[in-house]
C-alpha cells in the first residue's frame, strides 16, 4: 500500500436525487450528497433507516432512481473494496480463508497449487489471520470472518473502501487492530465510507457524517450530528453514545 | 482419427490386453464419452454445490426430455435429435435465468416451477412420441444407452471439453467468487450476470452432451452427487474439485463398462448413478467417522 502515499486516486462519490424503492417499500428518498476524495465518511442512523442500502446503491447492488456516480480523479475507474454486512458463508463448504483470498486477489486458478503470494501473505499477517488461513471460511467466528473480509477488501489496494458495519461481532482487541489498519489506509489519502453503530468510533475517526433515516436527515461533523442526536435520540440505536 | 482409436482398442482386445468387449466400436465410443463426461460434470458440479443449485441441473435434465420429444416429432433422427435438444435446453435454461432477474420469487421456488413444467411437458410429448417410435428408443432417451454414442457425440463432447477447460483456466476464480458472494464479486467488477448466464448455459450444454449416455432422467444427478460427495471428503476447494472429478469419472466409466463386462441388463444411466451413490455413502461414512474423531 506504500505507493498510495505519493498520490491518492480516490474518487468523489456523488448522489443526485437518489431514491430506492423495492417492491412497494420506499427505502431511500431523494438523497443529495457529495463525498470528497480522501474523506473517512461515517453513515449513521436507526435500524432500517437505509444505511446499508445507501452503500449498496454505490455498487448498483439495488435498483435505484436518480443518479449516483464515482468521479474518479484521473478519469479511469479505480478499485473498490467492499465488506458487506454479516456476509454468511456455508460452514459445510470446503472453501478456506486462503481459497477466498486467492479468488479475490489472483487470476491464477484457485485449484492450481498455491504459489507463495507476497501480497496475500503480508495482508494476512497485518490482519493476524495467517494462523487460520486453512480453516473453512464458513466456520469462522463473526470477528474472524470480519477480519478476513476486510483483508480481502484491502488486498487489492483499493482506492475507496465501502464498509457495512465492519466491526460487528469483533472483540475490543480486534476493534483496535482493524481501526489502526483502516487509519493507516486512510492516511495514505484513500476514502472510506463506513456504516457504523458505535458512536465513539464514528466520532473519533470520521471527518464527515451523514445521519440517514429514509433520507438524508443531517450532514456534518461529529459535533453537529451529536447535537442532532441529543435533541432527538429516541429512534436511534447506537451501541455506545459515549 | 476415431477409426484409428477403434482399431487400436480392437487390436489390444484381440491381443488380450483389454477385455473382448473393447473390440466393439460403440463401447469404445461410450468409454471415450465417459472419460470426458466425468471430468466435465465433476467440475461444473462443484459450482452447482457452491451456488446451492441442486435442482437446476435436474430441471435442465428434464428439459432435455422435452427437447428429444420435440425433435422426434419434427422429424429429426430418433437417436440424434440434436437441434431440438440443444435449442430447447438452451432456451429453457436462459429463460429460467432471465425470469430470475425479473422476479422476487426465490430461485429454488422458481426452479421448482420450471422443473415441474419441463417434466410435465416432456412426459406429455413423450406419450405422443411413444406411439410413433419403438418404445425401447424412448427408454434409451430416459435412462441412457451404451449403444447410442457415436462419433458425432464424441466430437460434441470433445468441443465441450476444450471449451470448459479453457474457461476453467481463465475464469474459475471469478466464477467461484460469484457463486460464493455475488455482492463482493460485483464490487470487484466481476460481470456476475454474465457469469450466471454462462453457468446455466454450460449446464444446459453439458446436460445435452451427456444425455445419450446417462439419460434425461438421471443426467442432473451426475452433476450433483460427485460434488456433494466431494464436499464431504475435501478440506479445501482444490481437493473438492479433485474428488468431484475422480468420483464423476469413475462413476461414468464403471457405469458404462461394468454392466457390459458382467453382462447385466442395466441401462448405463442408472448404473452410473448407482456407482455415484456408492461414492456418496462412502463419503458420508468417512465424514461421520472423521467428525467422531474430532
Amino acid at each position: 500500500m506504500s505507493k498510495k502515499l505519493i498520490e491518492s486516486a480516490s474518487p468523489s462519490v456523488v448522489f443526485e436525487n437518489t431514491s430506492v424503492k423495492i417492491d412497494r417499500n420506499q427505502l431511500l428518498s431523494d438523497i443529495n450528497l457529495m463525498i470528497e476524495p480522501g474523506c473517512w465518511f461515517g453513515i449513521v442512523g436507526p435500524n432500517g433507516g437505509g444505511k446499508s442500502t445507501l452503500i449498496k446503491t454505490i455498487l448498483s447492488l439495488v435498483p435505484h432512481s436518480g443518479r449516483i456516480y464515482l468521479d474518479w480523479q484521473h478519469g479511469k475507474p479505480g478499485k473498490i473494496g467492499y465488506v458487506p454486512q454479516l456476509a454468511p458463508f456455508d460452514a459445510t463448504l470446503p472453501i478456506t480463508v486462503l481459497d477466498y483470498l486467492r479468488m479475490v486477489a489472483e487470476d491464477r486458478p484457485v485449484w492450481l497449487k498455491y504459489k507463495q503470494n507476497k501480497k496475500i501473505t503480508e495482508t494476512m499477517a497485518k490482519f493476524e489471520i495467517s494462523n487460520f488461513s486453512h480453516k473453512r471460511i464458513g466456520t469462522l467466528s463473526t470477528g474472524e470472518r470480519q477480519r478476513v473480509l476486510l483483508c480481502g477488501a484491502l488486498i487489492n489496494e483499493p482506492d475507496i473502501l465501502l464498509l457495512d458495519e465492519p466491526l460487528a461481532g469483533v472483540d475490543k482487541q480486534g476493534h483496535q487492530l482493524i481501526l489502526d489498519l483502516l487509519d493507516e489506509y486512510h492516511k495514505q489519502g484513500n476514502s472510506i465510507l463506513m456504516v457504523e453503530h458505535h458512536w465513539h468510533i464514528v466520532a473519533k475517526y470520521c471527518q464527515q457524517i451523514a445521519l440517514i433515516d429514509g433520507t438524508l436527515v443531517e450532514l456534518g461533523n461529529a459535533d453537529r450530528i451529536f447535537d442532532v442526536l441529543q435533541q432527538n435520540p429516541s429512534p436511534l440505536d447506537f451501541a455506545n453514545m459515549g | 482419427m476415431l477409426d484409428s482409436i477403434h482399431q487400436l482398442f480392437a487390436t489390444l482386445a484381440t491381443q488380450g490386453w483389454l477385455p473382448e468387449m473393447f473390440s466393439y466400436s460403440f463401447l469404445v465410443n461410450a468409454f471415450l464419452a465417459s472419460l470426458m463426461i466425468g471430468p466435465l460434470l465433476g467440475v461444473l458440479g462443484t459450482l452447482v454445490v457452491v451456488k446451492r443449485l441442486a435442482f437446476l441441473s435436474e430441471a435442465v435434465g428434464h428439459s432435455a426430455l422435452t427437447g428429444v420429444s420435440i425433435g422426434i416429432l419434427l422429424g429429426e433422427p430418433i437417436t440424434a435429435p440434436w437441434i431440438s435438444l440443444f435449442a430447447f435446453s438452451i432456451i429453457f435454461a436462459l429463460t429460467l435465468q432471465w425470469v430470475r432477474g425479473r422476479t422476487t420469487v426465490p430461485y429454488d421456488a422458481l426452479i421448482g416451477v420450471f422443473l415441474s413444467f419441463a417434466l410435465a411437458l416432456g412426459a406429455a410429448l413423450l406419450m405422443v412420441v411413444a406411439k410413433k417410435v419403438n418404445a425401447h428408443l424412448v427408454e434409451q432417451v430416459l435412462f441412457g444407452s451404451v449403444l447410442t454414442a457415436d462419433s458425432q457425440d464424441i466430437v460434441i463432447l470433445l468441443t465441450m471439453f476444450v471449451l470448459i477447460t479453457a474457461l476453467a483456466f481463465n475464469y474459475s476464480n471469478k466464477a467461484y467468487l460469484t457463486a460464493l458472494s455475488p455482492e463482493i464479486a460485483k464490487s470487484l467488477r466481476v460481470k456476475t450476470k454474465l457469469h450466471d448466464y454462462s453457468f446455466v448455459l454450460l449446464i444446459a450444454l453439458m446436460t445435452v452432451a451427456a444425455v445419450k449416455i446417462i439419460g434425461a432422467v438421471l443426467v442432473g444427478a451426475l452433476l450433483l452427487i460427485p460434488a456433494a460427495s466431494a464436499r464431504l471428503l475435501a478440506s479445501n476447494l482444490k481437493s473438492m474439485l479433485a474428488w468431484s472429478i475422480v468420483i464423476a469419472t469413475t462413476s461414468a466409466l464403471s457405469g458404462v463398462l461394468l454392466p457390459m463386462y458382467m453382462q447385466w441388463a442395466v441401462p448405463t444411466g442408472p448404473a452410473i448413478i448407482l456407482v455415484a451413490c456408492s461414492w456418496f455413502i462412502f463419503a458420508i461414512t468417512v465424514h461421520s467417522l472423521m467428525r467422531k474423531k474430532g
